[in-house]
């Protein structure tokens, strides 16, 4: 992967997110959830403020960041196709999608593409097997895909990118 | 009776039976050999003076483990483990002497051995004028060990430790993740 | 009390015990590899499994409680079966790497594997390939035999509170390191390398070089500093390999500080001497004793001629009782002086002096086992886990697992700021004031003048401290059942240190700490013996057992003892030793490990002044600038190398051995004063440091010596054996005290010999509190705008400046960097490891940079270790000595930062 730049967090921010909770030492999934919300992930320097603002050690806050695979530690990108790989999925033909995703945006699973775009990230399960095979793209789920159509959803995302960026 | 060993007595019959052996003896074919000049054959599992051995790609077997000193009941080998100047993680031999002078040759360290980097050839005949040209260090015994390096084999195959290397597996031997790099497969 | 039945032998235990803990009663030993007998237990290798008689159920012996009536079965096919199965499946991952791990032949897992003869799996293996995390300077981190017991992850938690490493991910995939893949940053205290059951965590000093049953175990008492820590140092050919603990042993039990573990390589680096060397037109020599004792024996003899108190001693306070009784003996005996002085005379004298006169002993009222029971402790101007870890270690303990109120005063944060109740912060330099205004707000009962209040209102204001804060203090410290006041380095280097410490002594006297027992004051001694040499009268003020030196009846006192007279003059400490030579009455002098030059300031004049001397002679170890100008220089052994007796911060007299061989023609210090004197034709007759130590014994019954006892485990990591509790005296050579004879002069002191005896120091204190005046004589040191107090510490990383030869912890800590505060460097855009320049009154010097969130905004802290000529310019030229205790008094300087280098 390239170099990725990642995110600039104060200590200022992270104290914020920490009193939402009232500095409970008990709440530190939530607020590290927040702060994946509010970043994209957990930068380390965010790691470092929770715990220093919490008093918990630097040591017990990785362990905990690393205990859940929902937290991420490197940026990622601003599509994540979360492509369910599950038992009806793949039956129904998921190891496709993702095979094509692969040669369309040349990145492996749990990589980003190099503009940042998109994130490969293939899941278990999102529960809606009967739209097998399913991926689920910033919160929404598009069922009964093909290659295909993954290919067009892959354009789509990036016309909108594009979009976003043209005002700028 | 006493005629009887009278008449055995007179004719020497109890001598000439025991000179029978040594008169056929005269006209079997003769196997003294002419030591320098002729040489015989030993066998596989002879243990002559003890070498180091390498892998296929030249590399060092001995990792400088210490096992073969720990069981040498001579104390004739001594070891200096350190870390691998290329490899940091890797442990290797600095000094490794072995003093044949004390070596009594039981192959206790070629069975010690975990990674078959020791064995035992036909050479017997080494020497040397002084006590201290017996003492042989690492280089030595490899220089020696490249030269013999198909007895070596054959020694290993003949005392049975030549299974894992054959079986490509790693199950049974020691696991060394470093090794397991450079050899095929792993 | 509960009645269990282990294999068939009946003990009666606390209800509260574990099954292990009653089989240990019943001398039955139970594998483990997760359980550690100073942690809470975890449970998780359940290799302790045991079987219930009567259910037929197994269950993990370290976790279960007792109940009465339980019958319990260590040994049956059952639980044979279940450690073999589950031996297979730590297997699985486990690499079989034991010919090149350096664990292998001590590894417990290992061990077990055979006795339960787990060497084929049934199950598929799946060996673990990571790479090893070799980022670390100290540690090594291998999670492929890792078994995840968790042992290093919780005595880095529970016993150490350092939280240096953890878990990392889940599952298969968990592995033991540093968070966010850093390379560690910790104390570097080893105790996760040492309970580590496997290979896991090895060390890199000793990265593949040793065997362990190649090695000879020696168990000696760590010399840095006054913990007095237990530990075994292994060597291979009598040089050193590496030192570890052994579990439960000492009044350490078991932990290690980082100088201890692996601050032992300086003593065989090529840079020793080892060859006495003589000076011979303006240069050194190498020569031989047999050429150098004659002529030194002569030219010593010719001064010695020429009156009493001619040549003048300095002695190391890092030398062990032997060779300051030795070093008292020559001179007072044998060259007629009493100009001699110790380490000790630099900072610790502050409050040896003031103790001495109060309690009359320097023996601590209180231990460590008291820090535990103390319900306030307040610790003024010490860093006890820099200066003497295990002190600093059981504060930690009362602090955190005892609920002890931890106040702690102090201008930065120390290590333990984080565990105590408070922190008060008080400006640089102001520890002698704050103990001033503490005292008198106890012992004036509430009786305070207007105008007192109004001071101390305005200084608080001045420090920014909560007076609530301090309220809460004093309430705390009167309604106390059990208290101690922890004191040190900073305290004893105070410009007021004597006085301060006068004041404290009064304010536990006030508290009514004294005739308590439990409670007092613990200061901590800056080195490993300094309460050693003075006990031995290695200082002109007292003779050996604190008498008075100048006193006639003590006097005589020793010369019917040694069946002497003794004609020394009237002596003086480090300012008359100076003054002395300066003015010509002093013409030789003797430093064993004493460097005076670099104690002073570049333009001091100590050079200059030293050099009026007719003859230097310098024992040491290693080049420095006094070897630089001696005549002679000997060749003396380290620690490791002789043997002798140390007084620990607890008061123990414990045993150091020798651990190999004597570096070239090295001697120990008292044999080389021995040859002195024989070669001068004066023998003092010691011909071995038993006899030596017997002598002592035989005349200070009070020094025999002693250890913490009682039961504990040995072995650490895995097997687990009972060994019986040492013997009351604790070592070897106690039947040699008793062949010399004279026991009847021991004090029955009960089960605790190494304390004070609390009687006799309540009754000295009661007539020395009548004498005492309140003193509230300081100024409060707070630097002008732009101006930075520039003071020193010790390093956790270093002992003195002898561990800057060590090549191990000069890889942990090569060099001194400036501890600014982290607000202050952002504000003036410095950043991590840039230089800049600080300029005081007297000098410029120029640091690098490191910004800590740790250090207060007025001040900048550079470890004293590394402070060379250059960074001593800072300070002011002039030489000024405490009127009461003869201590150099300049310790801070103010000065201004710029960013700016010199070239």
């Amino acid at each position: 992967m390239a170099d990725v730049k990642h995110a600039e967090v104060t200590y200022e921010d992270i104290e914020e997110i920490c009193e939402e909770f009232s500095n409970r030492e008990g709440a530190v999934v939530q607020i590290l959830q927040k702060v994946q919300e509010k970043y994209g992930y957990v930068p380390a320097d965010a790691l470092e403020f929770v715990g220093e603002v919490l008093e918990i050690p630097k040591s017990k806050m990785y362990g905990v960041l690393t205990f859940y695979s929902q937290f991420y530690q490197e940026p990622r990108g601003k599509f994540v196709l979360k492509v369910c790989v599950g038992t009806a999925c793949h039956v129904r033909g998921a190891g496709l999608l993702v095979d094509k995703i692969k040669e369309e945006l040349h990145i492996e699973p749990g990589e980003n593409t190099e503009d940042m775009l998109f994130t490969l990230e293939p899941v278990a399960c999102l529960g809606s097997c009967a739209l097998a095979p399913m991926a689920m793209v910033q919160g929404t789920a598009y069922g009964k895909l093909s290659a295909d159509k993954m290919v067009s959803l892959i354009r789509q995302f990036e016309e909108e990118a594009e979009k976003e960026e043209e005002p700028v | 009776m006493t005629l009887k060993s009278l008449v055995k007595s007179v004719l020497f019959t109890e001598i000439m039976q025991g000179l029978k052996l040594t008169f056929t003896h005269m006209f079997k074919k003769k196997i003294t050999v002419q030591y320098p000049h002729q040489k015989l054959e030993l066998a596989d599992g002879y243990r002559g003076f003890i070498v180091h051995r390498r892998y296929e790609n030249g590399q060092e077997r001995c990792v400088g483990c210490d096992l073969c000193e720990a069981i040498c009941p001579a104390k004739a080998i001594r070891v200096v483990g350190d870390i691998h100047p290329e490899f940091p993680e890797r442990r290797f031999a600095k000094e490794y002497t072995l003093d044949f002078t004390r070596c009594i040759f039981c192959g206790f360290c070629v069975v010690a051995c975990p990674v078959n980097a020791l064995s035992m050839t036909k050479e017997y005949a080494h020497s040397s004028f002084t006590r201290e040209g017996l003492i042989y260090s690492k280089d030595q015994l490899l220089t020696l060990g490249d030269k013999c390096e198909s007895e070596s084999i054959a020694y290993l195959k003949v005392r049975n430790m030549w299974g894992a290397e054959d079986s490509g597996k790693d199950e049974g031997r020691y696991h060394f993740p470093p090794i397991s790099a450079t050899q095929s497969g792993g | 009390m509960a009645k269990v039945t282990v294999n068939g032998i009946e003990v009666e235990v606390d209800p509260s015990y574990t099954i292990l803990k009653a089989a240990e009663k019943a001398g039955i030993s139970i594998p483990t590899f997760c359980y550690h007998p100073r942690m809470d237990p975890a449970g998780s290798c359940r290799i302790c499994a045991v079987e219930l008689e009567d259910s037929k159920r197994v269950v993990m012996s370290c976790v279960t409680p007792v109940a009465d009536g339980m019958r319990v079965l260590t040994e049956s096919p059952k639980i044979h079966d279940a450690r073999k199965t589950n031996l297979e499946l730590l297997l699985l991952h486990h690499p079989l790497d034991c010919p090149v791990c350096d664990c292998g032949g001590e590894c417990p897992l290992q061990n077990m594997s055979f006795a339960y003869g787990a060497t084929e799996s049934r199950f598929e293996s799946h060996r673990n390939d990571e790479a090893e995390d070799l980022k670390s300077d100290v540690l090594v981190f291998n999670a492929n035999r890792c078994i995840l017991c968790g042992k290093c992850v919780r005595i880095c938690d529970e016993i150490q509170d350092v939280h240096a490493i953890g878990f990392i991910n889940r599952g298969f995939d968990t592995i033991i390191g540093p968070p966010l893949g850093k390379k560690l940053d910790c104390e570097f205290c080893g105790d996760c390398l040492e309970v580590c059951p496997t290979g896991a965590i090895t060390d890199h000093f000793v990265r593949y070089k040793f065997r362990p049953w190649q090695l000879e175990q020696h168990q000696t008492t760590c010399t840095y500093c006054a913990s007095g820590c237990q530990m075994q140092v292994e060597t291979e050919n009598e040089s050193i390999v590496r030192v570890t603990s052994k579990e439960g042993l000492g009044p350490n039990e078991g932990s290690i500080c980082v100088v201890g573990r692996f601050g032992f390589n300086h003593v065989q680096t090529p840079q020793r001497f080892d060859t006495p060397y003589m000076r011979v037109e303006h240069r050194l020599v190498p020569s031989s004793w047999d050429e150098v004792l004659p002529e030194l024996a002569s030219r010593l003899n010719a001064i010695r001629r020429k009156g009493t108190d001619r040549v003048a001693g300095l002695l190391s306070s890092r030398v062990s009782l032997e060779d300051a009784y030795a070093f008292q003996t020559f001179f007072r005996r044998v060259l007629r002086s009493n100009m001699i002085d110790t380490g000790a005379r630099y900072g610790f004298m502050n409050a040896a002096i003031p103790l001495v006169e109060a309690t009359g002993t320097l023996r601590p009222l209180v231990d460590h086992e008291d820090l535990l029971k103390a319900k306030v402790i307040l610790l003024v101007g010490a860093d006890p886990v820099a200066e003497s870890n295990i002190t600093g270690l059981f504060l930690k303990r009362a602090a955190r697992k005892n609920r002890a109120k931890l106040y702690v005063v102090d201008s930065e944060a120390i290590t333990l700021s984080t565990r105590a109740s408070d922190h008060i912060r008080i400006h640089p330099g102001g520890e002698s004031l704050f103990v001033g205004v503490l005292s008198e707000e106890i012992s004036s009962r509430g009786n305070l003048s207007a105008e007192w209040l109004t001071r101390k209102e305005e200084l608080f204001k001045n420090w920014n401290v909560d007076p609530g804060v301090f309220q809460r203090l004093v309430n705390d410290l009167k309604s106390a059942e059990t208290g101690i006041v922890v004191t040190g380095r900073k305290m004893f280097r105070n410009e007021n240190a004597s006085r301060s410490m006068i004041n404290m002594m009064r304010l536990i006297g006030s508290l009514g700490w004294i005739e308590k027992e439990g409670c007092g004051i613990l200061p901590i001694p800056e080195t490993a013996n300094d309460l050693g040499v003075l006990m031995m009268g290695a200082t002109h003020e007292w003779l050996p057992g604190l008498l008075d030196a100048r006193n006639e009846s003590s006097r005589k006192q020793w010369e019917n003892a040694w069946g002497t007279s003794l004609s020394y003059g009237p002596g003086g400490g480090l300012e008359q030793i100076l003054q002395g030579i300066e003015e010509g009455r002093i013409n030789a002098l003797i430093t064993i490990g004493e460097n005076p030059i670099g104690h002073f300031p570049p333009g001091s004049r100590v050079r200059e002044i030293l050099g009026k001397l007719e003859l230097i002679v310098a024992l040491d170890m290693f080049q420095n600038e006094l070897v630089d100008m001696a005549h002679f220089v000997l060749p003396a052994s380290s620690s490791f190398e002789r043997a002798g007796h140390f007084v620990s911060i607890e008061g123990f007299v414990q045993k150091s051995v020798s651990t190999m061989a004597h570096w070239g023609e090295s001697l120990p210090d008292w044999e080389i004063l021995e040859k002195i004197s024989y070669a001068m034709g004066n023998p003092m007759g010691f011909d071995s440091s038993e006899k030596l130590m017997a002598e002592i014994v035989r005349f200070l019954p009070d020094l025999s010596p002693s250890t913490r006892n009682g039961e504990h485990f040995v072995g650490g990591t895995g097997d687990i054996h009972l060994v019986k509790p040492l013997d009351s005296c604790g070592f070897a050579n106690a039947s040699d005290v008793k062949g010399v004879g004279g026991l009847s002069l021991l004090k029955a002191s009960g089960s605790t010999p190494h304390k004070a005896n609390r009687e006799s120091v309540s009754s000295r204190f009661r007539s020395w509190t009548e004498m005492s005046r309140p003193i509230m004589n300081a100024t409060s040191g707070i630097p002008g705008e732009g101006e930075f107090i520039f003071s020193m510490s010790k390093s956790l990383f270093h002992s003195g400046k002898m561990t800057l030869q060590d090549p191990n912890l000069k890889k942990i800590q090569p060099e001194g960097k400036l501890r600014i505060n982290r607000q202050t460097a952002r504000k003036r855009k410095i950043k991590k490891g840039e230089k800049i320049t600080l300029t005081s009154a007297h000098g410029r010097c120029s640091f690098v940079v490191e910004p800590s969130p740790m250090v207060s905004e007025f001040e900048l802290v550079f470890p004293e270790h590394f402070a060379d000529a250059q960074v001593l310019a800072l300070f002011p030229p002039e030489m000024a000595f405490s009127p009461m205790t003869g201590t150099p008094t300049t310790h801070r300087i103010r000065v201004s930062l710029s960013t700016e280098t010199i070239s």
